[in-house]
């Protein structure tokens, strides 16, 4: 099956060379037959790497250790689900995975298109293509997953999978998080083909539309999950590290924000046609240097357990697709560029280029700070790292002005705002906000970052609320609908609108996990059994200990019991575990999850005769807020995808 | 409309009720020995601050260690910094010190953002056609009642259709 699945990759490679040749030949013969004959090739090229990813899968299942990957990231004792994440847990792999999705777009984009976009297909398909080939040569000449063992070379049992790796959210945050950069690579694709060939009115956008939000969709979930996998998983309190890798994920998504909000414009007024064009192709480049960063090991990180030597081949395919981009821009320049018009400053236009100014501002932050270590030993020659109080003193200003704008943005008219509707729209939110501030004084938030971040959530959510409320009650007295039926068809009428208001106050349940950070509490101490440990307001009494042998690791586990207020809160049982095979130790973190905050336990080890616990408490507060915002956030996304119906003119709109 | 104003009492009486003393709650006495080592950076290849590593076998147990010993020392929270500066190099900051060339990193997104501002406000004033405004100057401002009807409609109206048209 190996080798089935090895032919099947080289016959891909070779596939996608023809498609490549027979996409522009059939567009610039303008041959129908052979624009069919590419499409066939799309997906011809799909089911070949389909075959190339069942037999990888097959030989995981399989334990077959006589391929290198396999032996590399199994053993007899993975459990089967693990091994199907196997898939991804490697460079190889994830390579593999990466064309696999790739190809399998590609197979959407050309069904959706093969019948109505004809003009813009034949070269999105060959701009396509050209990504996939690059993947190709990869998987087929540097990273080959098929790749043998050493001839009379006999390996009993694999190394098994990275332990940090097994747990559930890595069966979903790295198939998320690709499915997002890769998603990206068909609107960058139809706003090649739109510049090849010269049809630069919005067709491209609104043919893609729905793919930059999936896209979209996708690396947010991603990004979230690959947080929550590092709060649960690694075992040091937090979920958000600026680590260059997570960095490298966070930047094509803000990027990809800016794009969605600058379409709209392009779309309501035909205006900002370069700058969109820049922004997806921004998009597209920074989705490949996430994995460059990811897979070249340039820069130090946690996720290195996936670093290797083919860097240099992302960073030439890098600057072919950004020179060759730049190019097309130059070249379609003015027939790009329109007259741009704005009829007031202070109009939902303006906040939206102001916006699109915060988040690239935001995205040249992250790149300046995960790119400064290099910067810095290549001019004064030092060592330097540029770690998460960097970010956060550079950023949280940034950011807090970005929330401020979420809420602004909507309550602004289109073309321009009279001092009415400002007064009208403002008025609740803001006297809300005021009278917040106050209060959360009297609670004790008194920093300036947090306080300013509780004031304006208020702001915000209230703005959003009311408008929801707003149309909601509108729609009640005209139709004599209830509330929530009024809600539901309200929202639904105008999906996108609405979908996109729910996404900002997802954004709102986001920050307040954020501003929740800001009171977070930490205690390491070593604890004899009946000993207990302050943190906060809450006491852990170490009550008991046991080891476990599992099926392929030991586990020290104890036992906590929370007390508050001297009564019984809850009980907690963090684990150390040693994997038999990889010989490697794994801490796997308990946490007691209310609304308020968590608190969460980590065991650094047990020793001695007595049993002494060394364990490390963090109080957390708000956590929970940030899941239950990428929740909101995935069915405000969804909302907003829904197809609309087309519109109906009638005699009397005619 | 009347809810909106009931509701800002409603929700800050919840969040009064529901005592959240986060002021007293979180009040750590070891305050000074966990902001050093949350300015400290873990030189593991882990990327996490020396305050919250717990990679087996790392650095920052040590670096912790010596930490609280120097404050046990009584040096202050800038003398034990420079302490673990000299024993491990200047990349053992989390964050770059903000003087010479390392300034750089704190000042170029904020200039990049003014300077972005400054551009975007200039291009945008260029977009908006030079027309003088009502709010602008009072003496031009017609009341409401002054507009003509027809307007109005017709602007309600543009307006109805623009909300109608998908964001």
């Amino acid at each position: 099956m190996a080798t089935l699945g090895s032919i099947s990759l080289q016959v891909a490679f070779f596939l996608s060379i023809a498609g490549l040749f027979v996409a522009v030949y059939a567009r610039k013969q303008s041959r129908e037959d052979l624009m069919e004959a590419a499409n066939r090739i799309v997906i011809g090229i799909s089911l070949l790497i389909t075959v190339g990813v069942i037999a990888l899968l097959r030989e995981l299942l399989l334990s077959n250790f006589q391929i290198e990957y396999v032996a590399q990231y199994t053993s007899r004792n993975t459990p089967w689900n693990y091994k199907i994440t196997a898939l991804w847990a490697g460079q190889d792999g994830s390579l593999l995975f990466w064309s696999w999705l790739l190809s399998i777009y590609a197979v959407v984009a050309v069904i959706q298109n093969r019948k109505r976009n004809l003009n813009l297909l034949p070269y999105a398909i060959a701009t396509i293509l050209v990504v996939q080939l690059f993947f190709l040569i990869l998987n087929n000449f540097i990273a080959n997953p098929f790749q043998p063992v050493p001839p009379g070379f006999t390996i009993p049992d694999g190394q098994g999978l990275n332990p940090q790796l097994q747990n559930p959210g890595m069966m979903i945050h790295p198939p998320m998080l690709y499915l997002g950069y890769i998603g990206f690579t068909i609107p960058f694709a139809f706003a090649m083909s739109a510049m090849l060939t010269g049809k630069l009115d919005n067709l491209w956008i609104t043919s893609t539309r729905r793919w930059t939000l999936f896209a979209w969709l996708c690396l947010s979930i991603g990004i979230t999950l690959g947080g929550k996998w590092a709060y649960v998983e690694l075992g040091w309190g937090g979920y958000w590290a600026w680590d260059p890798v997570e960095n490298a994920s966070f930047m094509p998504w803000l990027t990809g924000t800016a794009f969605l909000h600058s379409v709209i414009i392009q779309e309501k007024k035909n205006m900002l046609r370069v700058w969109n064009m820049v922004l997806i192709m921004l998009t597209f480049f920074l989705s490949i240097f996430g994995t460059f960063l990811t897979r070249s090991g340039v820069i130090s990180s946690v996720h290195s357990f996936t670093a290797s030597s083919i860097g240099p081949f992302f960073s030439g395919f890098l600057v072919i697709i950004i020179l060759s981009s730049i190019a097309l821009l130059i070249w379609r320049m003015d027939v790009l560029k329109t007259r741009n018009q704005l009829e007031s400053l202070t109009s939902r236009e303006s906040s939206f280029l102001l916006n699109n100014l915060i988040f690239i501002a935001i995205c040249f932050s992250v790149l300046w700070g995960t790119m400064f270590p290099l910067v810095s030993e290549a001019v004064r020659g030092a060592k330097i790292t540029v770690g998460p109080p960097f970010f956060s003193q550079v950023n949280v200003p940034i950011g807090l002005l970005l929330l401020f704008l979420t809420g602004v943005g909507p309550l602004l008219a289109w073309r321009r705002t009279s001092f009415e509707s400002f007064k009208r729209n403002f008025m609740v939110p803001v006297i809300l906000a005021f009278v917040s501030a106050p209060v959360f004084w009297l609670l004790g938030v008194r920093s300036l970052y947090p306080f300013v971040s509780a004031v304006l959530i208020i702001f915000v959510g209230s703005s959003i609320i009311q408008e929801f409320w707003k149309g909601m009650t509108a729609r009640h007295r005209m139709t004599g609908e209830n509330y929530v039926r009024a809600l539901v068809n309200m929202t639904l009428k105008n999906k996108s609108r609405f979908g996109g208001y729910i996404v900002h106050l997802a954004i709102v349940f986001y920050f307040i996990g954020f501003t929740g950070s800001a009171f977070n509490v930490e205690v390491e101490k070593t604890l004899q059994p009946g000993e207990a440990l302050e943190a906060g307001m809450f006491s852990f009494v170490y009550t008991d200990h046991q080891q476990l042998n599992r099926p392929n690791h030991v586990a020290q586990i104890v036992e906590l019991e929370i007390l508050k207020d001297g009564e019984s809160y809850g009980k907690l049982y963090p684990e150390k575990r040693m994997y038999f095979r990889s010989n490697q130790p794994n801490t796997e973190v308990d946490i007691l999850q209310t609304w308020r905050e968590d608190l969460y336990a980590t065991l650094a080890g047990v020793s001695g005769e007595n049993n002494a616990a060394t364990i490390r408490i963090f109080v957390n507060p708000l956590v929970q807020w940030i899941w239950i915002g990428g929740a909101i956030l995935a069915f405000g996304t969804i909302i907003a995808m829904l197809p609309t119906k087309p519109r109906i003119v009638t005699e009397k709109s005619k | 409309m009347k809810l909106l104003y009931i509701a800002p009492v409603v929700f800050f009486g919840i969040l009064l009720w529901s005592g959240i003393p986060l002021h007293q709650a979180y009040a750590y006495d070891t305050q000074q020995y966990e902001a050093i080592n949350s300015s400290l950076s873990c030189q593991c290849g882990c990327g996490l601050l020396v305050s919250v590593c717990t990679m087996d076998g790392c650095m920052c147990e040590g670096v912790r260690k010596q930490v609280g010993q120097m404050l046990d020392e009584g040096r202050s929270e800038d003398e034990v910094v420079q302490a673990m500066v000299s024993i491990y190099g200047e990349q053992i900051l989390a964050a770059p010190p903000k003087s010479g060339f390392n300034l750089s990193a704190y000042v170029l997104p904020f200039f990049f953002l003014i300077f972005g501002g400054i551009v975007l406000y200039s291009v945008v004033k260029r977009w908006v056609p030079v027309i003088e405004s009502p709010d602008e100057n009072p003496e031009n401002a017609a009341s409401p009642a002054q507009q003509d009807e027809p307007d109005l409609k017709h602007k309600s109206r543009i307006e109805e259709e623009l909300k109608e048209l998908d964001i």
